[in-house]
């Protein structure tokens, strides 16, 4: 009895064996041959030039930019974008609002450069009736990097190469599209109620203003202030990472950037 | 041969020490799951009021907006992968962060290939010989008519049987048990495999998506190899040792040792010959990166199997030639 029960376990353990061997040699299989079957050549570049989009008489928003026009911190996803939108909606309920949102996390200005440079975002923002574009966040503050190191001195490098590339983009946005109206979302202080905010303050103050100074170059190209929004109660409108703004601040920055968007459309 | 085969199996079982191995990885199975129930409520109860369907679903919406907006600074490749791998989640209505006992599975077997399965190959391994000796059982063996290296082989296959039997039952607990309480569900959720180093930068040019179920499959094929080669050198050590507390001593001391090793050794390079340090053979399936640069699958296969060929040839010629009195 005891004998055919170990039969019985060796021919298992045979059969097992040969299922591990049969892994192993699948594993040998795809590590060694799978990466030459998959193709060499990288998938199909973009066609150059994505075909203009035709004037539908639908009212245009492109987002740029980082995180914030993303959304990031809001539960529902939206972003200063998404409560914008809803205001333009329930302002003119008869008007098809389409938004093109490419704002992603973590974006600097080289990165909304090189963005500019795709087809398909080059054709949306020719059609665009309006270019929102928050940048300059993640430039500053480097993922909480600079607060560590407020000399004057790094924060004049950093402002530098941001206001350069600042006028690039801008330069380039009016290139593509020189009638859209263009916001430029100022940045806010997250950090206003931490240590050292009236140095932060005045920086992100600073900043704004630069900005503000090389927007001026450009034709109907507006920077929205938030620093304001923010100043008196951060911790109403800030979300769990302490840095992006909750659903409620979204809604504060899409209200005033919609109070700005005229219908000029509508008067046709 | 068989028969040979059979009888030591018997002594294999006789002792209980599969039974043993069974209950360990049993308990830890049952520890590990129990461990892992309580993250996932604990990461419930923190972040109970955000459904995961949005945050995946925004998660998606941000990948492809960077894969739109070019400002990827990886492979676009790799990020269309992931975002399919993510849809998975969102399709199949499967929480990523609560996933059920396939997931596990491959968690646990990622985990033990290491240290856990090569402990329990110990277990069977580190007396097969030496307790011979230890009960003085020897001479009776070696004084029936039957060739002495196949008696070697004998134990050899059994050996071997035993590791394709433990890691089977590896396999099996961890499914069934954690299963219990994570659900059977996500056998063909997408992984990420084909990831590999080229000078020191992880190059993902080759990823491509694999079903859970083969991902696993590929998997316990590794930990068998590894088994095995763990197996053999301490096979090796029961030949030459004929003490089995020093035995198990001596295999204890390399494998901790391994543990220690791979994190510290990046700088000694010669290290990458030592088969304690070659262990983490599932690693190469994905996005580690080696512990010594020039380590690859290929690599550290080849090292194992140099060490497993030398430590069996080693034990045939000293079981054979060795004076027993």
């Amino acid at each position: 009895m005891n004998g055919r029960w170990i039969k019985g376990l060796m021919a298992i353990s045979a059969l097992s064996g040969f299922i591990w061997l049969g892994g192993l040699g699948w594993t040998l299989q795809d590590y060694f041959a799978g990466a030459v079957d998959t193709p060499a050549a990288p998938a199909p570049v973009e066609e150059e030039t994505a075909p203009p989009i035709p004037d539908d008489g639908k009212f245009r928003v492109v987002a740029l930019g980082d995180s914030l026009t993303r959304g990031a911190g809001d539960p529902d996803g939206k972003g200063y974008v998404g409560y914008m939108t809803d205001e333009l909606k329930t302002k003119a309920a008869d008007q098809d609002v389409l938004v093109n949102n490419y704002g992603f996390d973590g974006m600097r200005t080289p990165e909304l450069t090189s963005s500019l440079a795709k087809p398909a975002v080059r054709a949306e923002l020719k059609a665009a009736d309006v270019i929102v574009v928050s940048i300059g966040g993640n430039d500053l503050f480097r993922s909480g990097e600079t607060l560590g190191n407020l000399d004057p001195g790094y924060i004049a490098t950093i402002q530098e190469a941001y206001l350069n590339d600042l006028d690039g983009v801008l330069k380039e946005l009016r290139t593509l599209n020189a009638s859209a109206e263009l916001f430029l979302i100022g940045l806010y202080n997250p950090f206003i109620a931490r240590e050292n905010a009236e140095t932060t303050t005045k920086i992100v103050r600073d900043w704004n203003y630069r900005a503000a100074e090389t927007a001026a170059d450009y034709p109907d190209t507006v920077l929205v202030p938030t620093l304001d929004l923010f100043q008196l109660k951060i911790q109403d409108y800030l979300a769990l990472d302490q840095f992006h703004p909750n659903a409620e601040g979204y809604k504060l920055i899409g209200e005033r950037v919609a109070s700005l968007i005229t219908w000029e459309e509508e008067s046709e | 041969m068989i028969n040979l085969v059979y009888n030591e199996m018997v002594k294999i079982t006789g002792k209980r020490r599969l039974l043993v191995v069974a209950l360990i990885i049993a308990i830890l199975i049952t520890l590990f799951t129990y461990a892992q129930a309580q993250q996932a409520a604990d990461n419930r109860e923190r972040f109970g009021d955000v459904d995961w369907r949005i945050a995946l679903e925004q998660r998606i919406a941000g990948w492809e907006a960077r894969l739109a907006s070019g400002g990827f600074r990886g492979d676009d490749g790799e990020l269309e992968l992931r975002i399919a791998q993510q849809r998975y989640y969102l399709d199949q209505d499967v929480n990523p962060a609560e996933p059920g006992a396939p997931t596990f599975v491959r968690g646990f077997v990622e985990n033990g290939i290491s240290l856990l399965l090569p402990l329990m190959m110990m277990i069977v391994a580190a007396d097969l010989v030496s307790s011979e000796h230890g009960a003085g059982t020897i001479k009776v063996l070696l004084t029936r008519s039957v060739r002495r290296w196949r008696i070697l082989l004998s134990k050899y296959l059994a050996l071997l049987l035993s590791v394709s039997f433990i890691i089977t039952l590896f396999g099996l607990l961890a499914a069934v048990i954690s299963g219990f309480v994570f659900g059977y569900q996500g056998w063909d959720a997408p992984v990420l495999t084909g990831f590999s180093t080229t000078g020191g930068e992880l190059d993902t040019s080759g990823v491509r998506i694999a079903p859970q179920w083969q991902f696993i499959l590929m998997e316990l094929g590794l930990a068998w190899f590894v088994s095995v080669v763990v197996a053999t050198i301490t096979f090796m050590l029961s030949v030459l040792v004929r003490t089995t507390a020093a035995v198990m001593g001596i295999m204890l001391a390399c494998l901790i040792a391994g543990t220690i090793l791979r994190t510290m050794v990046s700088s000694w390079e010669t290290a990458k010959y030592l088969f304690m340090v070659n262990l983490e053979l599932i690693d190469y399936l994905e996005d580690a990166a080696p512990p010594i640069e020039g380590m690859s699958l290929g690599f550290s296969m080849l090292v194992l199997l140099v060490w497993g060929v030398i430590a069996l040839i080693v034990s045939f010629v000293s079981f054979t030639r060795r004076d027993v009195y």
